[in-house]
């Protein structure tokens, strides 16, 4: 059933995995991603929003009620996080990676260093 | 220094908010303020660790990350082409449908077809019915596509059928006018009385409603006119009309509708979409710690 989703965008794969492990706010997910690819990857407003509205529409996030303390953050932040889909899409995606890079290493492909 | 900064951060987040007209109306009304508040968190990092050069890299990165997420939004938002499609196929079915419908007068006895003649003793009762109907159709097959209720649906075909027959009347009865301002200037201004009774019924949706008046007479004046380029619109319509002829002139209505469909669907969709944020400048400075 989430076969159909496959294979998923660049930016999209970034959201759903920033968001396996914690609800996070959009300026949280950016951050996220920037940090677990040393900066390689950077969601620009846009790109996170537009992506956000698709998975939202696919149902592999939903918003979350946690709100932030007042005191600490602003609470017009939306907060989201990761749906059973889109746990189930994230893990096929991954594992679709994962053969890939299998199979990269079979043909002996030079590694970049 | 400080005030440097300060004033590049909010002229920055000024900027970001007006580039944002880029996006799609629909998508901007649920994450326009989402969007500004990101990059006003973004900007503030910027700025704390690398001064205006780091506000100005930001830039460097936001403009092509708007132009490509607007454009892929833009053609993805669905229900905003879906509008326009059915906005413009609409106008283009009731312009030529009137014309259509009157050439079966064709086909109906001699009497009852001299209603629909315009060089008979009936030429007051032919052109308020010949008007009506151009009213009927256009405003009832655009009132399909706003979704409203019925009782506003009825007040648009109403408000259509009363401003086609004033516009139509204003130029029979301006026809004067013609000579002052010419032909197009003349059509414009009576076709705006048409724009005024449809934006009292747009009014209760939005004050923006005003910039109807204007989109519809420019659109209906050039229907006009692409309807009068056509050689054969003066033909009589009762009287020996072959089939190719009649199709010609239904063909006319057809590229007449189109034009004034893609002419006033941004307007419309101007007026009609909702904006669920106001235009003010976020503070923006609440960067998650």
């Amino acid at each position: 059933m989430f076969e159909e989703y496959l294979p998923l965008n660049h930016a999209d794969f970034h959201i759903l995995l920033a968001l396996a492990d914690d609800e996070r706010h959009g300026y949280a997910i950016m951050l996220h991603v920037e940090e677990l690819t040393e900066g390689a990857v950077r969601l620009g407003p846009g790109t996170l929003y537009t992506s956000i509205k698709r998975l939202l529409g696919s149902g592999m996030i939903t918003e979350s009620a946690l709100r932030p303390d007042a005191e600490l953050d602003d609470q017009r932040r939306r907060y989201y996080k990761l749906s059973k889909l889109g746990g189930k899409v994230l893990a096929a995606e991954a594992g679709r990676m994962e053969r890939m890079l299998k199979h990269a290493r079979s043909k002996r492909v030079p590694r970049v260093v | 220094m400080r005030v440097t900064t300060d004033r590049s951060l909010s002229l920055s987040l000024r900027l970001y908010r007006s580039l944002l007209r880029a996006y799609p109306a629909a998508f901007l009304a649920e994450f326009e303020d989402l969007l500004c508040q990101a990059f006003g968190d973004l900007a503030h990092r910027a700025v704390r660790t690398k001064g205006n050069w780091g506000l100005l890299a930001l830039w460097m990165r936001s403009i092509p990350d708007i132009m490509n997420s607007a454009l892929r939004e833009r053609f993805h938002s669905a229900s905003d082409w879906s509008f326009r499609l059915r906005w413009i196929l609409a106008c283009s079915i009731a312009i030529p449908t009137p014309f259509a419908l009157i050439f079966l007068g064709k086909f109906i006895p001699r009497k009852l077809g001299m209603l629909f003649d315009s060089s008979s003793d009936f030429v007051t009762f032919a052109f308020l019915l010949s008007t009506s109907l151009h009213g009927l159709t256009s405003g009832y097959l655009q009132s399909r596509v706003f979704g409203w209720k019925r009782p506003r649906r009825f007040l648009w075909v109403l408000a259509t059928i009363a401003g086609m027959i004033s516009a139509m009347a204003l130029l029979r009865a301006f026809f004067p006018l013609q000579t002052l301002i010419g032909r197009a200037g003349a059509q414009i201004l009576c076709a705006s009385a048409l724009g005024i009774i449809q934006s009292l019924v747009l009014m209760r949706k939005s004050v923006r409603a005003v910039v109807w008046i204007p989109a519809t007479a420019i659109g209906i004046a050039v229907a006009w006119r692409i309807r009068e380029a056509m050689p054969f619109v003066h033909l009589p319509i009762r009287g020996d009309i072959g089939a190719d002829t009649a199709f010609l002139i239904v063909l006319g209505g057809l590229l007449a509708g189109i034009a004034y469909g893609v002419l006033t669907v941004l307007p419309l969709e101007w007026i009609l979409l909702p904006r669920a944020v106001p235009d003010a400048v976020p503070d923006g400075s609440t960067e998650a710690s």
